[in-house]
């Protein structure tokens, strides 16, 4: 069982513009949760203060009651696995060597079958296979992208927090990696904390949704049918839009933007 | 409720499951893929040994190639014969020392690359890049400018090289602990500090003698000549527990290259780890460097020849890499020797010489488009 409980969560680098405005979360065995919300109401910053990245201005969070303040990067790396927006390797080496640093191995020297085995199965996964050989600076932005969702696949992380995975993706592989995602959720029982701009993305593979707003609040959580609505989307987004629903979930036609 | 679809059902089935039909074959082609890495290790380490046996010949006392090894070997089962006393001397006690000591010295500068440039995510980062080569010229130029040593003997000047060596990375690991110890923090720092000791140098020199003056400049080339056993002693002390210490860190300075986030969510202590990896660095590069001079151009450019090779595996690039720069510095020592025999050029110059166009020739030749 996986619990996650944010409580009056602040962060700022300067005290007059906060980033993080007391947010209060609680998620329990939650599945796959999607953060949404405009540019720059502090998605990026909450996930990297609950992977231990940023230290909190004030507030606690905690997993599975442990205080993630209290514990070592090697104790959050235990129980989370984190895939950034983007990655850049300074030197860039095979993608099969690149996935296998986030492998948590056991004998760092010793490259076992089933190390390298995992390895190869994210990369089938993501159809990247083919290219396990190939330097990693030969790959495309959508192609980096999967590469960086295998490194957070193969630490069968408990918690797999995922910053805007299918921003670099087309729309077939916006689907699969989402889609995937959920599966794997439902299927191996991890926790998938993922931010995206698409609401439809959102809304068709979440368990839950989080809302984000200006500055930096928490503007509702809830099952996708609840919180995406034409007025969550008027006044978080400043978007016209309709939503309809399709096979029980919410869909977002958008029509225009209502300021600029 | 959405339900996946066969495609991601089955994928996630298979990931779980933990095989798909093809997988022997494609751990077969990865294996057969980091052979040829191996081998280029083992090809430096049998180039290095076979430099090394050709550097132990040549000189005015002539001896056969073949007859080096038999002489080291004799010389440390203690059966040498009487007769061979003298080729024995002329191996052991005058050409070993220069053999051994750049044999640590190459590795020591290309690992030293490596390790600052995967630290600092930076690819003309080099043993010097955290001021290094501007303490040590000030520790030297005082020492023989201003006649101002930290102790007095024989050894004044190496010892003031090395612990002028250290400053710099000490001003940064202060500077660390004031602000963050990110890249951008720890190379401005390194830049500020070897300003500063470059205008006390300079000063120095200007009101310096010219035969000082001279001498200087001979120290500040770099150069292998004239080590003795006890100063390669003392070097293979720091470089060979250093260098052991450097591989253990390579796991981690692989996550390391992917950004301070990433290597920090794979469950690093990103600062404590630069720190411990930069202060080994500057030790067991400070060791060289006061003994030899500033040799340039293997601390920054060997590990890329490197990396044009085997990648970017730290793993295999920092045992690659020391026997490459072992291999590349003894090379450079003999041409030096006999290009223009019975005079010698200091090494740093051969270095930079045969190494510049060596590796523009590889720039151009390389398929790939970066590193």
């Amino acid at each position: 069982m996986t619990t996650i409980d944010i409580n009056g969560l602040y962060f700022s680098y300067d005290p007059s513009h906060p980033i993080l405005s007391g947010i209060d979360l609680h998620f329990k065995d939650s599945g796959m949760i999607c953060i949404v919300g405009p540019n720059g109401v502090g998605k990026s910053t909450l996930v990297r203060c609950l992977n231990g990245l940023l230290k909190p201005t004030s507030g606690t969070i905690s997993v599975n009651g442990n205080d993630i303040g209290e514990m070592t990067p090697r104790e959050i790396a235990d129980i989370m696995g984190f895939v950034p927006a983007t990655t850049t390797i300074a030197f860039p080496m095979s993608v099969a060597d690149s996935v296998m640093i986030a492998l948590d191995r056991k004998d760092k020297w010793h490259t076992s079958k089933e190390d390298l085995a995992k390895v190869y199965l994210s990369l089938d996964v993501m159809r990247m296979r083919d290219l396990a050989l190939r330097s990693c600076n030969e790959l495309s932005a959508g192609q980096t992208q999967k590469v960086a969702l295998c490194r957070g696949l193969v630490r069968n992380s408990e918690i797999l927090i995922l910053d805007e995975p299918t921003a670099n993706l087309d729309i077939k592989h916006q689907i699969f990696v989402s889609d995937f995602m959920h599966e794997l959720s439902m299927a191996s029982g991890c926790t998938i904390i993922m931010i995206s701009h698409d609401l439809n993305i959102a809304a068709r593979y979440a368990d839950q949704i989080v809302v984000m707003s200006k500055p930096g609040v928490i503007y509702d959580v809830g099952r996708p049918e609840d919180v995406i609505t034409e007025k969550m989307i008027r006044e978080v987004y400043d978007v016209d839009a309709e939503v309809m629903m399709k096979d029980g979930r919410p869909y977002v036609f958008l029509n225009s933007a209502l300021n600029w | 409720m959405n339900g996946g679809t066969s495609i991601t059902k089955q994928a996630v089935d298979e990931w779980l499951h933990g095989e798909y039909p093809e997988l022997e074959e494609d751990l077969e082609e990865y294996h057969r893929f980091n052979h040829l890495k191996y081998i280029f290790i083992v090809a430096c380490v049998i180039v290095a040994i076979l430099t090394a046996g050709y550097a132990l010949s040549i000189g005015e006392y002539n001896i056969s190639f073949l007859q080096t090894y038999e002489l080291l070997w004799q010389h440390l089962t203690g059966s040498v014969p009487e007769d061979m006393s003298i080729q024995d001397y002329v191996v052991w006690t005058l050409r070993s020392p220069r053999v051994l000591g750049g044999l640590f010295a190459g590795a020591a500068l290309s690992v030293g690359g490596v390790m600052m440039q995967g630290l600092l995510k930076n690819p003309l980062a080099d043993t010097y890049t955290t001021g290094i080569s501007s303490g040590a010229s000030l520790g030297a130029t005082l020492a023989i400018c201003a006649g101002f040593t930290v102790i007095a003997g024989q050894y004044s000047l190496v010892i003031n090289a090395f612990l002028f060596s250290l400053i710099p990375m000490a001003v940064i690991l202060s500077v660390s602990k004031l602000k963050s110890a990110s890249v951008t923090t720890i190379i401005m720092a390194g830049i500020a500090v070897m300003y500063l000791f470059n205008a006390v140098t300079s000063l120095l020199k200007i009101w310096a003698e010219s035969a000082a003056l001279s001498a200087v400049f001979e120290w500040s080339v770099g150069d292998l000549t004239g080590l003795k056993w006890e100063e390669v002693a003392v070097m293979g002390m720091v470089v060979i527990p250093g260098l052991i210490i450097l591989y253990l860190m390579s796991e981690k300075l692989n996550a390391m290259t992917m950004g301070d986030e990433q290597a920090r969510s794979l469950g690093i202590n990103v600062e404590t780890f630069r720190l411990v990896s930069l202060l080994t660095t500057s030790l067991v590069t400070a060791a060289v460097v006061c003994f030899t001079g500033l040799i340039g151009f293997i601390g920054l450019v060997c590990p890329h020849i490197v990396r044009m090779f085997i990648g970017s595996d730290n793993r295999l690039l920092l045992p690659a890499s020391a026997a490459f720069g072992a291999a590349f510095l003894l090379i450079c020592d003999v041409i030096g020797r006999v290009i223009i025999a019975p005079s010698t050029l200091q090494v740093g110059i051969i270095t930079s010489f045969i190494g510049g166009p060596v590796f523009l020739y590889l720039i151009i030749k390389q398929r790939r488009t970066g590193w």
